[in-house]
Parts: C-alpha cells; sequence; structure tokens
C-alpha cells in the first residue's frame, strides 16, 4: 500500500516550500525551481516522456512517487504542468497500491463528482502557482491557519473566526465552481488578506 | 540459444505447455497475438508474434522470465487473474502485491484505456516499473 505518511509528509514539505518559493524570473526558470523542489521531495521527474494527448502523468505507489511530463511542452506550457503536478500532490487524492492521476490539457470529462471537484480545485490552484498569485488560493491549501475553536479571550476570538473563515473558504473552494472563481479576483484576494491581517497579527508579521 | 543447464531445459521442459496455457488464458479471445506482441515490443519486451504463438502452444525454448510474465499479463489487463497467479508459482516467482492490489492494477489500466495508444503505452511502461520494483530508464537509454 501506498504509505500515507510519506505522502502527508510529501504534502507537508510541499506546503512549507511554497511558501518561500521565489516568484520572480522566467517561465523556465519558475518551471526549474519547481522541479527541483519536486525532487527535492523524492517526486522523480522526467520531462522527457513521450506523451501524445496527455500533458502529464503523476504515478505514485510503495515504490515512490513519479511525474512524466511530455517532451513537446513548451516553456509556459512545462510551468503550468508542473504548478499542476505540485497542485495534484497538494490536494489530490491518490490510493494504494498504486494511483495514477493524469493531467490533461484541456477540462476533462470524468465519471465521478468526485474527481471532477479535484480536476477544478487542482485547476484553479495551480493557475494561481504559475501565475505567482498564491494568495488566489485558500491559505489552508498551502499554509496552517487558525483553527476554529472555543474561544475566550477577544485575541482567541479573533483567531477562531479567522479560523471559522478559512474553514469556510476552504469547504466552498473545494466545491463550488463560482467561489473559485469569485476567490481568484484580485480585489477579492487583497481583501481577504486584510482581513486576515485584522484578525491575526501573526498573519501581518509573516508578511502575507 | 544461450548456455543452460540441463536441469533448467528440463524444468522448462515440464512446466511449458501449462504456462502456454495460462498465457492463452491471459490472452482471451478479445486481443490478437499481433497485437499483444506489437504492445509487448512497445514495453521493451522483444518478443515477435511467432514468439507469443510458440509460448502459448508450449513450444517457447527459453524459459519465460518474470518480466515477461508480467509484462503478458500487463499488455492482456490480466495482472490480477488466476492464469498469471499460476504461471507464477510454476515459474517459482512471486511479487510482493496482494491480489486485491493487482485487482487494483488492472482497474487503473482500464480507466486509462480511453487514452491515445502512445500514452497508454508511457502509462504501462512506468507500472511495470512500478510493478516490478526497478528504476525506470529513460527510452533513449534502453539497450538494444
Amino acid at each position: 500500500m501506498i504509505d500515507a505518511t510519506v505522502l502527508d509528509d510529501t504534502r507537508r514539505q510541499i506546503r512549507d516550500r511554497l511558501r518561500a518559493l521565489p516568484l520572480d524570473g522566467d517561465a523556465a526558470l519558475r518551471t526549474y525551481r519547481l522541479r527541483a523542489m519536486l525532487q527535492e521531495m523524492n517526486v522523480y521527474c522526467d520531462d522527457t516522456a513521450a506523451l501524445q494527448d496527455v500533458d502529464a502523468v503523476l504515478l505514485t505507489s510503495a515504490r515512490g512517487t513519479e511525474a512524466l511530463i511530455a517532451a513537446r511542452l513548451d516553456d509556459d506550457g512545462r510551468l503550468r504542468t508542473y504548478a499542476r503536478i505540485v497542485a495534484r500532490l497538494l490536494v489530490g487524492e491518490m490510493h494504494g497500491p498504486i494511483d495514477a492521476k493524469i493531467e490533461y490539457p484541456a477540462k476533462h470529462a470524468t465519471a465521478s463528482r468526485q474527481e471532477r471537484e479535484e480536476d477544478a480545485v487542482v485547476a484553479f490552484l495551480a493557475g494561481a502557482l504559475a501565475d505567482g498569485r498564491l494568495d488566489a488560493a485558500p491559505r489552508p491549501l498551502f499554509e496552517d491557519v487558525p483553527k476554529l475553536t472555543l474561544a475566550f479571550t477577544p485575541r482567541t476570538a479573533a483567531r477562531s473566526t479567522l479560523g471559522g473563515f478559512h474553514l469556510w473558504s476552504d469547504f466552498w473552494y473545494k466545491r463550488s465552481n463560482m467561489y473559485r472563481r469569485w476567490r481568484s479576483r484580485r480585489d477579492v484576494s487583497h481583501a481577504i488578506t486584510r482581513i486576515c491581517g485584522a484578525l491575526d497579527s501573526r498573519h501581518l508579521v509573516a508578511g502575507h | 540459444m544461450p548456455e543452460r543447464d540441463e536441469v533448467q531445459i528440463a524444468r522448462w521442459d515440464a512446466i511449458r505447455s501449462r504456462i502456454g496455457s495460462g498465457l492463452r488464458g491471459m490472452r482471451g479471445g478479445n486481443r490478437s497475438q499481433a497485437q499483444l506482441a506489437w504492445e509487448l515490443d512497445e514495453l521493451g519486451f522483444h518478443i515477435s508474434q511467432s514468439m507469443v504463438s510458440r509460448y502459448e502452444q508450449g513450444q517457447g525454448e527459453v524459459p519465460l522470465t518474470l518480466e515477461r510474465m508480467v509484462g503478458w499479463a500487463l499488455c492482456c489487463d490480466a495482472l490480477s487473474s488466476e492464469h498469471l497467479r499460476e504461471i507464477l508459482e510454476l515459474g517459482g516467482y512471486s511479487l510482493p502485491w496482494t491480489r486485491g492490489d493487482m485487482a487494483q492494477f488492472d482497474d487503473l489500466l482500464r480507466k486509462y484505456r480511453a487514452l491515445s495508444r502512445p500514452d497508454q503505452m508511457v502509462v504501462r511502461r512506468w507500472l511495470l516499473w512500478h510493478l516490478l520494483g526497478l528504476q525506470p530508464i529513460p527510452a533513449q537509454e534502453v539497450p538494444v
């Protein structure tokens, strides 16, 4: 079986690294950074795969995790595909003993609702990642956020309220296309950043 | 033919018709020998249509390796079949996967059958490496 601990660990490490990933540079440089990050997480990347129609395949089993990227892609296509692989590892469900996820160049019809929703989240999150706008996606997807708790002091109550917002945002981001589009708007993500700052002083200190 | 021990030849002679029967069972009726030979070749096995035919009739002279048996089953979506289990047992091979695991491998193969042929072959090739627990060799480095 795929060791869930290994996948969780990879996910956690990617979340940690993503926040510190520089956003400058051209598509080739940014692709290089994403690739290097994946390789560091023991995700073997081969971008010489003779894939004709699909952009990439992500394969994982007890033997390890591998990303096959189509050799035919240009720099921008490769950046977006690597971003999809990273997004897939962050939010995708991989089942043992072996699982494979296919990244299609365009929206692809899938039978199950769960897969459709996962594909949509991956597409939006990858878009945010490739555009260097992680703030366009809910923070729980890529960092630890305050939790909704029973709070008794004004400060913990504010953080708990923020935790509730995050929970709500994460829930709808994974289920609603309309919410994903709305959440990706610049004015909305700026407003949310300000709200996070007002409710959580540590958020401001962290520079988000 | 590579040099082989008499004992090895005798053992292979004793089991090859039963192995052939298992191979035929895996291929079933809806996949031609030519198609199977082509797919095996695409996976990196050097097996011609006539070799497919000979092995199925129990006339193959060289013992079938673990890699070829698994590749055969992979091309026939028969990893979870009783036929593969039997021929692996006959050959004295084993894989570190349960029957349930193998059924999931087959499900995965069926799931991505809608992909184009070249894309399917890429997925199958990598799946084979995972099944056998080998490090993948990039296509240009595969020894001919």
